[in-house]
């Protein structure tokens, strides 16, 4: 039960800057996600928390006291490693004594410390086997196990599911999550799976080379995004850029012009003459003609050439090639999109447009369909910075569906919970979890 | 089916070959030590008559007892601080960054491949002025001089092959550095160590020039020079049996070491992998 402060925190390595300046309060009891593509310094900051990492500036606070310097031992934090770091040599039940024989309790306590965590993660038939003997799955339970026992300040969990197969790993989140809800101790958890941060933080700071981009509970990073890179990171599959001009209060994309909405048409100074990137979620485009007529005014319809389909039953994707005048000219969105399609996060090319429709859709590969737009849950991003240029106008269009009923809205992604503020984590572990298995970023 | 006998036939050929070659030399210091004093020139290898005559007779010249207290000394005290001081130094070298790492490493390694009889002389002049000459000390130093670098080496390719993660795991466990490597690291590293000591304590035991050059009494002379000092019975006989019997009596240790580690001196040569 403790809340954990960075302020300020920089770690510099000889000839570059790994994590810069990352200021983030993590409050007690709170779920807390750190995610970026790999290099973002996710790591580098958790491992400062821990204390295995120097911090070059700044302080790391831990209940208010400043624990920068001091060793990993004396801040009673549980770590679980991306590899679990369970002693080869150990058996599971001393595996999970080790923390505390070192804090010479007392044998009765620790024996009842471990049989009562062995009980909360099916580990009792397992506590005399070796580390080599257990599968995947139960060595990262008994890693969580080690941490549990010591009821510590806080969990720092270093991407504890990426060992996992997929559907073990959709598995294990729920119990995660589940377990920490119960637990209630402030855990840091770090990934690079956007969906994870989605299902399990109660918020999730996004990391992108060292520096921290938002942080928010998920919805808010999925309705208000800061900027490009929390735009394309967040939502799986990812958000669709194009590049666009704005002429008074007509947008201009590749394949199609509209009005701003009205209630943007007073804000369009702000986009007007910048160089403008627009991002468009694939949930918001649909075949048009499953648009209700009165729907249809708030959107607009252009025709593309469905290049191929991907049909999972619930859901359909449909990619389509939008042809644009050669350069898109943002030097920014480029190094996005390359980071993010790096990483893995997001492998389509910016001008191959993915879109998420109504199954019930009988669009064929090869045709020439005509999709709807929803041009009201636009986001619009200055080309050169980066930034979410409308991010007011966002935060009072996502204020409605923030309040909402999640069950009547529309917008929620594939991969998004239903309702952020109870993760799906909570479902029982033996029910199967309410949450689809990732879908997986394409390309 | 031809082929596959005949190259059979020819691997058991190959190997009793290079097995008597190998083991005949014992076989004959064995045959030796057996014999009687008047049979040792007789040229037969099956002695005419088994005696422990010479096994009793070494044993009660004081030069042997003596001989073989200072060698199970020297070579397990050398062992004992090699081992430590190697396993600390190989942690440093796997673990730490610092300037000069890869020349400490080629240095050590450049030493073990030091000619030993370029050393001796100044060593002897040395050791006399200061008082190390005939001492057990004045041999354990050049035997850690020149089987430290080989138990560095051998202990820092174990010690980089374990997950620094288990040290950190152990150290947001609760545990201070030194109990991290001495509860997790050590433990995991130990085939090393076996290792490595089974190399230093051969290289000890084994070792005749020091010996020989550094000694002058029983006070701290090994078994390997005290057999040139061994007597015959009178003037006039060699002390061929009670040599070989002394030999056999100090191969023994070694053969027992090697066999009781041989599964971990192997698995210590060959990789030191340690998987979790």
């Amino acid at each position: 039960m403790s809340e954990i402060k960075l302020v300020g925190v920089t770690r510099r390595f000889a000839d570059d800057v790994a994590v810069d300046h990352v200021d983030l309060d993590i409050a007690d009891g709170e779920f807390m996600i750190l995610v970026g593509p790999s290099g973002s310094g996710k790591s580098t900051v958790l491992r400062m928390i821990a204390g295995l990492e120097d911090v070059s500036d700044g302080q790391v606070l831990i209940d208010g006291k400043d624990v920068t310097g001091s060793a990993p031992r004396d801040r009673n934090l549980a770590m679980v490693f991306q590899s679990y770091a369970l002693y080869p040599h150990l058996t599971v039940r001393g595996n999970m004594e080790f923390p505390l024989k070192l804090k010479k309790m007392p044998r009765k306590e620790i024996d009842e410390r471990v049989s009562r965590a062995a009980a909360s993660l099916e580990l009792q038939d397992l506590l005399d086997r070796k580390p080599a003997q257990l599968s995947g799955g139960q060595r990262q339970r008994v890693a969580m196990g080690r941490a549990i026992v010591r009821e510590p300040s806080a969990f720092l969990l270093d991407e504890p599911l990426s060992n996992l197969d997929a559907q073990l790993r959709v598995q294990t989140r729920a119990e995660l999550g589940e377990l920490q809800e119960r637990l209630k101790t402030t855990t840091v958890y770090v990934t690079h799976d956007q969906t994870e941060a989605m299902t399990l933080g109660d918020r999730v700071a996004v990391l992108r080379k060292g520096r921290l981009q938002q942080v928010g509970p998920p919805k808010e990073l999925y309705l208000i995004p800061a900027n490009v890179f929390v735009a394309g990171f967040i939502g799986s599959p990812g958000m669709n850029f194009f590049p666009a001009t704005v002429d008074g209060t007509t947008v201009k994309l590749p394949m199609v012009e509209y009005e701003l909405p009205a209630r943007l048409a007073d804000r369009s100074e702000l986009l007007h003459g910048t160089h403008v990137v627009v991002g468009i979620r694939p949930e918001h485009f649909e075949d048009v003609g499953l648009v209700g007529r009165a729907e249809r005014q708030a959107g607009v319809g252009f025709t593309a050439k469905v290049e191929r389909l991907e049909w999972l039953g619930s859901e359909l994707f449909v990619h389509f090639r939008v042809e644009t005048s050669g350069d898109t000219g943002s030097e920014t969105l480029r190094e996005v999109v390359d980071e993010l399609g790096a990483s893995g996060v997001r492998g389509e090319h910016e001008m191959l447009t993915v879109a998420r429709i109504d199954p019930a859709s009988d669009i064929a590969e090869g045709d020439e369909a005509k999709f709807w737009l929803n041009t009201d849950r636009i986001h619009y991003f200055d080309a050169d910075t980066g930034e979410n240029l409308l991010q007011k106008a966002d935060e009072i269009r996502a204020g409605d569906h923030l309040d909402a009923d999640p069950s009547s809205t529309d917008d929620a992604g594939p991969a998004e919970p239903a309702d952020p503020a109870e993760p799906a984590a909570s479902v029982p572990p033996s029910v199967p979890p309410s949450v689809p298995p990732a879908v997986s970023p394409h390309g | 089916m031809q082929g596959h006998v005949k190259e059979k036939a020819w691997w058991s050929s190959a190997s009793v070959i290079v097995v008597v070659f190998a083991l005949l030399p014992v076989a004959w210091i064995i045959s030796l030590s057996l014999k009687k004093a008047a049979d040792i020139n007789d040229g037969s290898f099956i002695p005419k008559s088994v005696t422990f005559d010479n096994y009793r007779n070494i044993f009660d010249q004081g030069v042997f007892t003596a001989a073989l207290r200072n060698s199970i000394g020297i070579a397990l005290i050398s062992t004992l601080v090699a081992v430590l001081l190697a396993t600390t130094a190989a942690y440093a070298i796997a673990r730490l960054d610092f300037p000069g790492k890869r020349l400490v490493l080629a240095f050590a390694l450049a030493i073990a491949m030091f000619p030993q009889i370029s050393v001796v002389s100044p060593l002897f002049d040395i050791w006399r002025r200061i008082g190390l000459y005939d001492t057990w000390l004045g041999l354990i130093i050049p035997y850690l001089t020149f089987t430290l670098p080989l138990a560095i080496w051998v202990l820092s390719a174990f010690f980089r092959e374990i997950p620094w993660e288990l040290e950190q795991a152990a150290q947001t466990d609760g545990a201070t550095p030194f109990q991290a490597f001495r509860k997790v690291i050590a433990p995991l590293a130990a085939p090393g160590m076996f290792t490595a000591a089974i190399l230093v304590f051969i290289f000890a035991w084994n070792d005749f020039l020091f010996a020989i050059s550094l000694t002058s009494t029983n006070r701290a002379r090994t078994v390997p020079a005290a057999i040139a000092f061994f007597q015959g019975t009178s003037q006039f006989t060699q002390p061929t049996g009670q040599i070989a019997a002394a030999a056999v009596v100090v191969t023994i240790p070694v053969v027992i070491a090697v066999l009781i580690f041989q599964k971990r001196i192997v698995s210590g040569l060959t990789s030191g992998a340690v998987k979790g």
